[in-house]
């Protein structure tokens, strides 16, 4: 019979949305993101659209972190993108984070434990145009 | 194999499952350094925003088992998902990204950025069509693997 994972993580705060800033999508900075990206569509280096992947760049706040106690490290995992409506220069998006779940799987090379956390981008009605899905896995490695 | 340029537009009708595309992109210093300082991030004492220097500094890379600084995830991901948007050109759309990272990416490492056409669905006006894409280095290896889906407009 295999046993249970141990891990400790704060149930209280999973799928708690917490408001994690306002960020304002200036032109210089998008021109400078599609310039080192080496972007060349016209969508984003002429009509004023900004790149999806510039939506991954914005740095808001951390949100509800359930402290996952488990292992000794950590990595990120993967990450899923769903666009709802596209973004131009000039608006102001707000970020808003939740923590989905936590759980564990045990395989071939030991057991791991997986954090969800979403964070939804909403424009000026506060309607969403995106959640970025993040998968952190923590695990131990050696004794 | 295909390369892709944003301004040629791919039309539903054209696309057949099995359809690759690709582009190619070697990941510098310079790069990295120039995507973790957008927005004016210092990169700090410990060589970014880790602390450790994974993505900056040989050393600190080192001490944690890499042969050489990573690139970090999210700057991979983006070209990833570039090469979607290309794809899409500027008649189509993307509805999802959803990408795995398997292994790290190393600065310097030889990379294609690959797609390919694995399902179909027409619709009104257009047309769903969905991709694997992956990241693949001159080790072959596959550090980022993932799904797309795109909606494409008909001719």
């Amino acid at each position: 019979m295999s046993e249970e994972p141990v891990f400790e993580y704060d149930e209280s705060v999973i799928g708690i949305e917490e408001e994690v800033g306002t960020i304002t999508v200036e032109a210089e900075t998008v021109s400078r993101y599609c310039e080192l990206m080496g972007e060349t569509n016209p969508l984003y280096t002429e009509q004023g659209f900004v790149p999806p992947s510039y939506l991954q760049r914005m740095r808001f706040r951390g949100g509800p972190d359930p402290k996952v106690k488990f292992g000794n490290t950590g990595f990120h995992a993967g990450s899923r993108m769903e666009l709802l409506k596209p973004v131009k220069v000039g608006q102001t998006l707000t970020g808003w984070a939740q923590a989905k779940e936590v759980y564990a799987k045990t395989g071939r090379s030991g057991t791991m434990v997986f954090q969800v956390s979403r964070l939804t981008y909403r424009d000026e009605d506060g309607e969403p145009v995106a959640h970025s899905d993040q998968l952190m896995v923590r695990r131990q490695i050696g004794e | 194999m295909k390369t892709v340029d944003p301004t040629t537009q791919n039309y539903f009708d054209d696309i057949d499952l099995g359809d690759e595309f690709e582009d190619e992109w070697t990941p510098t210093m310079d790069q990295v350094l120039g995507y973790l300082g957008l927005e004016g991030d210092a990169l700090g004492e410990g060589g970014g925003p880790t602390g450790d220097g994974r993505f900056t500094d040989p050393e600190g890379a080192k001490k944690l088992g890499f042969p050489k600084p990573i690139v970090p995830g999210a700057f991979s991901l983006s070209k990833l998902t570039k090469l979607v948007t290309d794809w899409a050109g500027t008649g189509g759309s993307v509805d999802f990204v959803d990408v795995n990272f398997r292994r790290p990416v190393l600065h310097d490492d030889a990379l294609k950025v690959l797609g390919l056409v694995t399902d179909t669905e027409e619709g009104d006006g257009g047309g769903t069509v969905k991709l694997d894409i992956y990241l693949e280095n001159d080790r072959g290896e596959r550090p980022l693997q993932g799904t797309a889906v795109v909606q494409l407009p008909k001719r």
